[in-house]
């Protein structure tokens, strides 16, 4: 009787704190969206500087997701596959991103590219312009997005040897044919997984694009940059309206999110069940972990 | 016939790890031969080497004399029985079988035709739209060698093939495997820690032992003569003593330190049944066990616990019970030599009755 008390007692605190904490926000965004009619709603997000915004996210996005997808794939490949000097530390390298603040991340792509910067005297010869500039915010959001793939791919490779890739070898499987044939389906759904982390991590990224991007309305404005100068202008229900948009997004994502995380947990849990012996018990523990560690980023 | 592989003067280290310290054997053509040796000795270091999935370095690899150090694993046409199998968990049966023969852009119909031969061969009938993990350990070990042997590699390498599967299965497999590969007529190298499984399947043994080879040679010499102290002990039901001198009929030699004693060299006899009387001594049959075929005795002997062997047909034995021994043969021990010793008051005056 009294555990059945403690039990409901846990699952509404938890459930009144999802509540307030998560679900009341969300809830303001779209009441306040709405306030004034869907009118003024649709003219928010309609506003050229608000769609010129949402086309600098997106691309945005596709261009560093993309960029992070392939260096992730090598740093994964190479951190598992190879043993090397440094290995150790390059695993370290790798997560600066989630230990820097991303302002600072901003601040150093500044003091690399701005006008004060190192390698401002290359830039002006080149005639190139990455500060205050879209190159200047990809470089920023692939900063900050680096590690999200290859951490998703690692715990996976590790998880499942080389064997199957040495045999593939040994029968005169060329390299391609090995990551397509037996590499890629077994890390699809982890590398699906961290590109979805990835592209949210990127479309919602502010604080290091706000420092390079220099807030040019309708040329270096990203979603939640135009949400900060509308809110910063009193237009409430304006920012309120874009900020819909990217929850919509996010929304979206999580959907997509757990999907593959379903999916991928099936074929996952098959392969565990699989493996027998102490040495890959040992390894379905490792997988196991990767599990975890994946659905706690 | 001519050799098929030759490792000569084969030095590896993983990191300040000597895997092989100097290996050299050579294998013949049509041989199956086994790699014998407790785990960490190397054995499958020599395997991944002569796969070319490990580099030595230094020494030479030759395969059917060519000298194979520099030609990648993929083009020394070998076929590999990984010890978990390996098995490509995303393809079916009938897709991993048919890898390697895709991989030599063979026609569809020629795949077809040699995929469902080989299943046959290795009684895989109506598997082949199966996936890996929906088999059984036997069949999966199946698989993996029907793809290895798919691409009709001349030479098959199997890392400890049978390690993963149940007994009973094992020893059916291991007959199944000896008979399959003395059809197809290649040569074989396998790698076991499984002294047994060496002695039942291969032709050929290599002791190693601490990245270095102890001993080769086909499994009856090796068992018999063993020509190393590693390898007297390593191999059978061996037993270290020390003070072999106390046993009536074996002076003491000097060089030799200790001996190896095995049940088969243990004569054990009811008091007053005995028919060497003069090389015979007592001792005390502490503990008797059920072994199926046979009865399996903790001897105490001349202050020495040995463990004998007792037919099932002779006059029973009670624990306990003080019995008449004779020792025929014991493997002397030397640093670094073994001499087989016969019983020296055997071949006296008296004569052996049968």
């Amino acid at each position: 009787m009294v555990d059945k008390i403690v039990k409901c007692f846990l699952i509404v605190i938890a459930c009144a704190f999802a509540l307030l904490m998560l679900g009341l926000p969300l809830a303001a965004v779209a009441t306040y969206a709405l306030r004034e009619g869907y009118g003024v709603f649709i003219a928010a997000i309609t506003d050229p500087y608000a769609l010129s915004a949402l086309r600098l996210t997106l691309l945005t996005t596709v261009i560093s997701v993309s960029v992070n997808t392939v260096f992730g794939l090598f740093a994964a490949w190479a951190l598992t596959r190879f043993s090397f000097k440094g290995r150790s530390l390059l695993t370290t390298v790798m997560d600066i991103p989630f230990a820097v603040s991303p302002v600072i991340a901003g601040l150093v792509f500044i003091l690399v590219f701005g006008r004060i910067g190192w390698a401002a005297p290359v830039l002006s010869f080149l005639n190139l312009k990455i500060v205050f500039a879209l190159p200047g915010i990809v470089l920023a959001t692939i900063f900050v997005t680096f590690p999200f793939v290859s951490r998703e791919l690692i715990p996976v490779l590790n998880a499942r040897g080389v064997a199957e890739e040495e045999a593939a070898a040994l029968m005169g499987a060329s390299g391609w044919k090995i990551f397509f044939r037996i590499t890629l389906p077994h890390i699809k759904w982890a590398l699906m997984y961290g590109v979805i982390l990835c592209s949210a991590r990127a479309l919602g990224e502010f604080g290091a694009v706000s420092v390079v991007s220099g807030h040019l309305r309708g040329k270096t404005n990203t979603l939640p940059l135009h949400v900060e100068v509308l809110f910063g202008e009193f237009h409430l229900t304006a920012a309120f309206a874009v900020s819909s948009i990217l929850m919509l997004i996010a929304i979206l994502t999580l959907i997509l999110k757990t999907v593959v995380e379903v999916k991928g947990k099936k074929e996952g849990a098959s392969a565990i069940v699989e493996l027998k012996g102490k040495n890959e018990g040992a390894n379905a523990i490792v997988e196991l972990n990767g599990i975890k560690e994946g659905s706690s980023v | 016939m001519s050799d098929h592989v030759r490792l000569e003067g084969i030095n590896k280290t993983f990191g300040g790890f000597k895997a092989s310290d100097g290996v050299s054997f050579s294998i013949k053509e049509g041989d199956l031969a086994g790699l014998l040796g407790p785990s960490g000795s190397g054995k499958t270091t020599i395997l991944r080497m002569i796969a070319g999935l490990e580099r030595p370095d230094s020494g030479d690899i030759y395969i059917a004399d060519k000298r194979v150090n520099d030609i990648p694993a993929g083009k020394r046409g070998i076929g590999f029985v990984f010890q978990n199998y390996a098995l490509f968990r995303y393809m079916t049966v009938g897709d991993n079988i048919a890898f390697g023969l895709e991989i030599q852009k063979k026609s569809k119909a020629f795949i077809k035709e040699r995929v469902e031969r080989l299943t046959k061969i290795t009684g895989l009938d109506g598997l082949l739209s199966r996936f890996p993990e929906e088999l059984s350990g036997g069949q999966k070990q199946r698989v993996a060698f029907a793809r290895a042997i798919a691409p009709e590699p001349r030479l098959l390498l199997l890392d400890e093939p049978f390690a993963a599967i149940d007994a009973k299965v094992r020893k059916e497999l291991r007959t199944w495997l000896r008979n399959t590969i003395s059809e197809l007529g290649i040569t074989c190298v396998f790698v076991t820690h499984d002294q047994e499984e060496a002695v039942e399947v291969a032709d050929n043994i290599i002791v190693t032992n601490r990245g270095k080879v102890e001993q080769s040679g086909p499994p009856s010499a090796v068992y018999q003569n063993p020509a190393t102290p590693f390898a007297a002990e390593f191999i059978g039901q061996s037993e270290v003593i020390t003070e072999y001198e106390r046993l009536r009929g074996f002076p003491k030699i000097s060089g030799f330190q200790s001996a190896v004693i095995r049940p088969e060299f243990i004569e054990i006899r009811k008091v007053g049944r005995e028919e060497r009387p003069n090389a015979s001594q007592s001792g005390v049959a502490e503990n008797i066990y059920f072994r199926g075929d046979r009865l399996e005795i903790d001897l105490l002997i001349a202050g020495m616990r040995v463990t004998a062997k007792y037919s099932m047909d002779a006059e029973s034995l009670s624990p306990g019970e003080t019995v008449s021994v004779v020792v025929n043969r014991l493997l002397l021990l030397g640093e670094k030599t073994v001499t087989a010793q016969e019983n020296s008051l055997l071949n006296d005056a008296n004569p052996i009755y049968i």
